[in-house]
Order: C-alpha cells, then sequence, then structure tokens
C-alpha cells in the first residue's frame, strides 16, 4: 500500500467570508470533511502542507484533529482566480475495504506513428473516473500511442486499467485522435477570404426592430385617422 | 483581417467598465499549456489575430491552437477633423473585453519548451502582462 499522508486539522467554529479570509491571512486553509453519512465537520489546515500534498498528487490521508485519526481523500481544492492560491479544500471520508470512484489522468507514451507523416496527436480526454479501493488508486493510466496513424483514434475502451482498479468512464469516449495534417490549399485560401471580408459590417439582428416598425406604423397611421376625424 | 462577430443585435454599445477578476475561463481547459492574464483591458481582433498568426507560425503547423477570446464588443469612433457632437461615431473595430485570470490562448500537441516559446511571442501581441500556465489535473 502507498504511504498515507498525514495532515494536522483544527476544527473551525466560524464559517463565512470574513472569517475564512481572516484564516487565509494567518497562513491556514478553510476546508470541510464529510462523507459516511456522517455529520460534516469544518476543519483548517496549514496552507503548505496542503499545497505540498497538491503539487505531489496525494490524494489518500489521515487527518489529525486533537488525537483523533479520520482517513479520508483529497476530492476537491478550490483555487484563486489566477489558479495560485488554494481558497478551500474538500475531504471525503473512506473507508479502506469500500469500492470509490475517482477521477485519474491518462497519461499518452511515445510519438504517434502519424504524427511523422504531419498529423497531430490530439487528447481529448485528459482524465478518466476509476473504480478501485482506496489503496489501489493509480497515479495515470498510461497509454501507448506509437501505433497511432492519421485518422485513428483511441477510446476509452481500448484503455488497460492498472491492477485491482475498474474504468467507469463511457468506453466509446475518443481519448486520444490523430489528426490529419492541414493541406497546403486551406492555408492560402484562408488569406484571400480575408481580404474578401474585410471592412464588412457585422449583420444587425433586426426581426425586433422590424416588428416594432410595423407596430409603430400602425399606430401612426391610426393617429392620423383620429386627426382627420377631429378636423371634420 | 480583423476579428468580429459575424451577426450583431445592436451595431454600438456603451464602454462599460472592467471589475474584478475571471470567475469563468480562468483555467487551461483544452489544451496542455495556457497564457493567462494578469490585467484587465480591451484587446482589439487585430491584436488577436496577430496573435493568432504569429503562434501558428512558430507551431509549423504542428500541435494545436485555441484562441480562447473573442471580440464581441464594438467601438465606435469620430472621423478625423470632425467637430464635435451629431451623435455617436460609427463601429471602428471590435474588442474582448478580457479580466485578470483569464486563459486567452491555449496551446497542446506540442513541448513545453515549444509551447513556452509559442507563448512568449503571443504574449508580445498582447497589451496586457501575461503568465504561462499548465493544465492542472483534477483530484
Amino acid at each position: 500500500m502507498k504511504e498515507v499522508l498525514s495532515l494536522a486539522t483544527k476544527n473551525r467554529e466560524g464559517r463565512g467570508t470574513s472569517k475564512s479570509r481572516r484564516l487565509r491571512y494567518e497562513g491556514q486553509v478553510p476546508g470541510i470533511v464529510y462523507g459516511h453519512k456522517q455529520e460534516p465537520r469544518q476543519v483548517t489546515v496549514a496552507y503548505d502542507d496542503l499545497l505540498g500534498a497538491v503539487r505531489h498528487h496525494t490524494r489518500m490521508m489521515d487527518l489529525e484533529t486533537g488525537g483523533a485519526k479520520e482517513r479520508v481523500i483529497l476530492h476537491d481544492v478550490q483555487f484563486d482566480a489566477f489558479g495560485m492560491d488554494i481558497v478551500h479544500a474538500d475531504f471525503v471520508r473512506v473507508a479502506m475495504d469500500e469500492l470509490i470512484r475517482i477521477k485519474v489522468p491518462v497519461e499518452l507514451r511515445g510519438k504517434a506513428a502519424g504524427e511523422v507523416h504531419g498529423g497531430v496527436a490530439e487528447q481529448l480526454l485528459t482524465e478518466v473516473e476509476v473504480e478501485c479501493l482506496p489503496g489501489d488508486i493509480p497515479e495515470a493510466i498510461p497509454f501507448v500511442i506509437s501505433a497511432l496513424e492519421v485518422g485513428q483514434s483511441v477510446s476509452v475502451s481500448q484503455l488497460v486499467a492498472p491492477v485491482k482498479t475498474r474504468i467507469t468512464s463511457e468506453p466509446n469516449l475518443i481519448v486520444v485522435t490523430v489528426a490529419a495534417p492541414k493541406t497546403e490549399a486551406a492555408a492560402v485560401a484562408a488569406p484571400v477570404e480575408a481580404v474578401a471580408v474585410a471592412g464588412v459590417e457585422p449583420e444587425v439582428i433586426t426581426r425586433g426592430k422590424a416588428e416594432e416598425g410595423e407596430e409603430g406604423e400602425e399606430a401612426a397611421e391610426g393617429d392620423k385617422k383620429k386627426e382627420k376625424e377631429k378636423k371634420k | 483581417m480583423a476579428m468580429m462577430p459575424k451577426r450583431v443585435k445592436f451595431r454600438k454599445a456603451q464602454r462599460g467598465r472592467i471589475r474584478g477578476n475571471a470567475t469563468r475561463g480562468n483555467f487551461v481547459a483544452f489544451g496542455e499549456y495556457g497564457l493567462q492574464t494578469l490585467e484587465a483591458a480591451w484587446i482589439t481582433g487585430n491584436q488577436i489575430e496577430a496573435s493568432r498568426v504569429t503562434a501558428t507560425h512558430h507551431m509549423h503547423r504542428e500541435g494545436k491552437l485555441w484562441m480562447r477570446m473573442f471580440p464581441h464588443k464594438p467601438v465606435s469612433a469620430k472621423p478625423l477633423e470632425t467637430r464635435m457632437g451629431k451623435g455617436k461615431g460609427e463601429p471602428e473595430y471590435y474588442v474582448a473585453c478580457v479580466r485578470p485570470g483569464q486563459v486567452l490562448v491555449e496551446v497542446g500537441g506540442v513541448s513545453e519548451e515549444t509551447a513556452k516559446e509559442t507563448l512568449c511571442r503571443v504574449s508580445h501581441k498582447l497589451p496586457v502582462k501575461t503568465r504561462f500556465v499548465v493544465r492542472r489535473h483534477s483530484f
């Protein structure tokens, strides 16, 4: 079994933006522990410890709170707008003998044969969901793409699940495809089209205006009739 | 050719104000590497097109490029040597309003070194400070 990281946590009293912000200033990250039909528990974790765990892609950890240990999985991490600072963390309680579903990255290895002929390997799916015991979570699912020619693709069903794991993602989903090289004709045609379209204003959607215009005309005609009647 | 929408509901728009940071489109979603803006700005259609051209040129038709900004906002201007008044000017060009944190360009299917070089060249075409970002896998 893989080594399990121990993370010291404290129970958190306050809730809300201002209290969470104050915690972040003190070098703590607000988090929540839930799962296993127990009451959710609000906690704080030291920022540096959590950042280390995230950088090393640690999934499973023991949360230590006042001497009590709880085995959890790092389920979600929220970052700030720039993706630099951790703002919040979600931990889910797990039992070591209970199957869990978790997303694992797909790692492409080698260079596709089609790339030699100008094709481009496009990875459309970077993660797949697997079902396994918490102790057997694979770091990644590798796939060698060296045999892929232009136009060929690999679906989830062709991935080989690591030992004691089962891939639960949709089997028809395409993981990687080798796209055909761009033709010279397409490259030349682009600037010509650009010249033709240059200086043209976008079309204005006038449906609403036309209806309004018709209504307006009708109203104007009505006013004219009324005026004529008055004159009479 | 400057980028612009095909159809618009209104020809002219008010200037508005760019407030806060990007809450959407602030992570690498399509490729492996991206260019993230650190400033709020209007990026013109010409600048977007110039950055696209320089990126495709440097990547030598390898890999894939995603432009994650589009100039939706019309900017009007008055002709030269015109007296003030007589209403709002005609639409001159279109801009994309970007907020700090937004990922502007993404590349995939190339090495990190090539991606860095490409996005460095792209950043020179843009009027904002940027940083290089790598796709983050979920937990």
